[in-house]
């Protein structure tokens, strides 16, 4: 323990003093070795290889042993179109805001609940899924998350198809300089459809540590979209750790939208365990003052016959600084696997840096997987088209930037709700 | 109205233009031909305002104004067009918004209203019956998986939503097969008019069958060599460029 930063060292302390509103032996159990596992090694540094490019040490600005408080300006939550906006749960720094939140009416064979809820009125069926894909071992930023366990969101289907998103809000408020682990649970079965709009925003000036991690099983012909915006405000550091396991012909679709924020690492790691699985994960960066923006992802094909398709797009402006490590590994044996990964940065400043490391691992012989990486400057020919056509270089330049990012969205989010993400990456070259 | 004096140019050190004159009026149609490294290419990208083509002497005027001196966004709002040999791909942006925003650019530069969506839809419908554009490829992202003829027509189209007073083709029939020959044909003639010149660059006669020229010119080694009408082409179809090769040699 004495080997740890102060930084590593306050979170520990800190996560000693919390009084926990819900405690179970199982709970405690799960916390404690979340404790545990980040005690051995704190928070993780450039030295390890996963984390070469992306440093921590700005969370040494960050207060550990705030809690911040919860009032909230209930008009800076609306993001969505009303016919969208059915089924709501809004989180301040981390906790469940009943006054705030609208569930709505669901459907037989869906639950939507905070984390703190369920664990009063659903104990056992917390227990039986929380803490089981998240293995931590070499994770310290999900062990942090899961030494302190308290809320978040808990979205279970079986057998039901829901036709409106589940919207959800993670607030971040500044000002108290907090830190806050959000865990969420998604289960999928039955060939259950679900859709997750997640919006995470931070209010007020000054910096804080949002930490959220997202464990997702999807099982038995399920599908579920899980899309995720990332508007955290200038100082906000955002981490988070999405752990995926699917079943049989299940799907699962990840898209993220990175655009603000001093720095956020959105680490994913998808295991297809079963024939006929399939994910999804894309997403989209743009950066620019010194912005750092890392996307990590892993995809496990762990039995023959899965497969699936990623694709990351970014423009970078500034000084800032992207990061994408791509990983997909195929497991001996699991033949007929079709992976796809695809990486592309626009740099719009020459101080504009990415860092993009794939890495393909396969142990089985019949298997297509193909990756592609590029970096550059918009291309002078598209630039010179458009302007030929009279349209003035500043616009011409937004709609390359715009159409570059665009067709992320049009490749990973549901068409429902490609305009939520379009007009954000609009607004961002707008405000350039 | 577009009048090229003395007009030398190179990219990098080579020297590709080496004093070309060329007097176009209005409604007339030029058509430039030459055999491949003549300079073709490179006078429709000086006209248009390419970077990379350095203009070394002679003036380029047109309606009076300098050409040289335009940005090509503003070459586009005086009215000047260029029908690419080779048209761009833009993933992700639609044709339609494409045209919009390119059309709504010329007529703010030219002091006329902007379309909103009903109407320009309206008004690109009107075109894409002549052209044999169905909605489909205006919703595709520009030229993205257009094949040869499609990405013709489409520049076609967007020729006649700009409604140039000068229109330059460069190389238009090259990678099109007969019908879309003539479909791009007929379309570029039924765009004709007393306010509006072209200039066909083009290496072989047949697409002159379809937009018949006033004046044809040769161009060999970055000048205007011979001027002719309509039988010059055909006489080159028939006899090649050798003659001015040699010439220009």
């Amino acid at each position: 323990m004495s080997n740890l930063s102060p930084i590593s060292q306050a979170f520990v302390d800190q996560q000693g003093a919390v009084a926990f509103s819900a405690s179970a032996p199982w709970l405690d159990q799960l916390r404690k070795a979340g404790l545990e596992s980040f005690s051995a090694d704190g928070l993780p540094t450039p030295k390890l290889e996963d984390w070469k490019y992306t440093n921590l040490n700005v969370l040494e600005k960050i207060d550990a042993g705030q809690r911040g408080d919860a009032a909230i300006d209930s008009t800076q939550l609306t993001w969505l179109p009303t016919e969208l906006a059915t089924h709501k749960l809004v989180f301040v720094n981390g906790r469940f805001q009943s006054e705030l939140s609208a569930i709505g009416d669901l459907p037989k064979g869906v639950k939507v609940l905070a984390l703190s809820e369920a664990l009063a009125s659903e104990p056992g069926l917390v227990e039986e899924h929380l803490g089981q894909i998240g293995g931590f071992e070499k994770a310290p930023v999900l062990a942090l998350n899961t030494a302190f366990i308290e809320d978040g969101y808990v979205v279970m289907v079986d057998k039901a198809e829901l036709a409106t998103p589940i919207e959800i809000v993670f607030v971040s408020q500044a000002k108290n300089e907090a830190a806050h682990h959000p865990r969420n649970l998604i289960v999928a079965k039955n060939n259950a459809r679900v859709t997750i709009l997640e919006r995470h925003i931070g209010i007020g000036e000054g910096g804080y540590l949002a930490n959220s991690a997202f464990e997702v099983l999807v099982e038995d012909g399920a599908h579920v979209q899980h899309y995720r915006l990332l508007e955290d405000s200038a100082d906000g550091i955002n981490l988070s750790s999405v752990k995926a396991k699917l079943g049989k012909d299940a799907t699962y679709d990840s898209f993220v939208l990175s655009m603000s924020g001093q720095l956020s690492r959105n680490e994913i790691h998808v295991s297809c365990e079963a024939g006929g699985a399939h994910t999804n994960l894309n997403g989209v960066y743009v950066g620019r003052g010194d912005q750092h923006i890392d996307n990590t992802t892993l995809i496990d094909h762990v039995v023959p016959n899965t497969s699936s398709k990623e694709t990351y797009k970014g423009a970078l402006d500034g000084k800032s600084r992207g990061v994408f490590q791509g990983a997909i590994i195929v497991a001996d044996g699991a033949d007929g696997t079709d992976g796809r990964m695809s990486n592309k940065t626009l740099l719009l400043s020459d101080d504009a840096e990415i860092d993009a490391k794939p890495q393909l691992e396969i142990y089985a012989d019949d298997v297509q997987c193909a990756h592609g990486f590029t970096a550059g400057e918009l291309d002078e020919n598209s630039l010179f088209y458009l302007r030929s056509r009279g349209i003035p270089e500043a616009i011409a330049r937004s709609m390359l930037v715009e159409g570059f990012l665009d067709e992320v969205v049009e490749e990973g989010v549901a068409e429902d709700y490609q305009d939520i993400f379009k007009t954000r990456i609009a607004d961002w070259m707008n405000s350039g | 109205m577009l009048e090229i004096k003395n007009l030398h140019a190179k990219v990098g050190d080579t020297e590709i233009l080496k004093g070309l004159d060329l007097t176009i009026n209005a409604g007339e149609v030029h058509a430039i031909m030459g055999p491949n490294g003549a300079g073709k290419s490179t006078l429709s990208y000086v006209l248009s305002g390419r970077e990379g083509y350095e203009v070394t002497e002679g003036t380029v005027s047109y309606q009076g104004k300098n050409l040289l001196d335009m940005e090509p966004e503003v070459r586009a709002g005086e009215g000047v067009f260029l029908a690419f040999q080779y048209p761009v791909e833009i993933p992700g942006v639609s044709t339609m918004n494409f045209l919009k925003a390119a059309v709504n650019s010329v007529r703010k530069y030219r002091g006329e209203s902007e379309f909103d969506a009903m109407d320009f839809l309206k008004f690109v419908r009107e075109q894409t019956k002549i052209l044999n554009i169905g909605d489909d490829m205006l919703k595709r992202a520009v030229n993205v998986g257009f094949s040869g003829g499609e990405k013709k027509r489409a520049e076609v189209l967007q020729m006649a939503v700009l409604a140039p007073t000068l229109a330059l083709l460069d190389e238009t029939d090259s990678g099109l097969d007969v019908d879309a020959l003539r479909i791009v044909g007929e379309g570029v003639t039924a765009l004709r008019s007393p306010e509006r010149s072209m200039l066909v660059i083009t290496h072989y006669q047949r697409l002159l069958d379809y937009i018949v020229p006033d004046v044809v010119h040769v161009l060999a080694d970055g000048k205007i060599v011979d001027t002719g009408d309509k039988n010059l082409a055909i006489e080159l179809e028939k006899n090649g460029y050798a003659n001015y090769s040699e010439a220009a040699a």
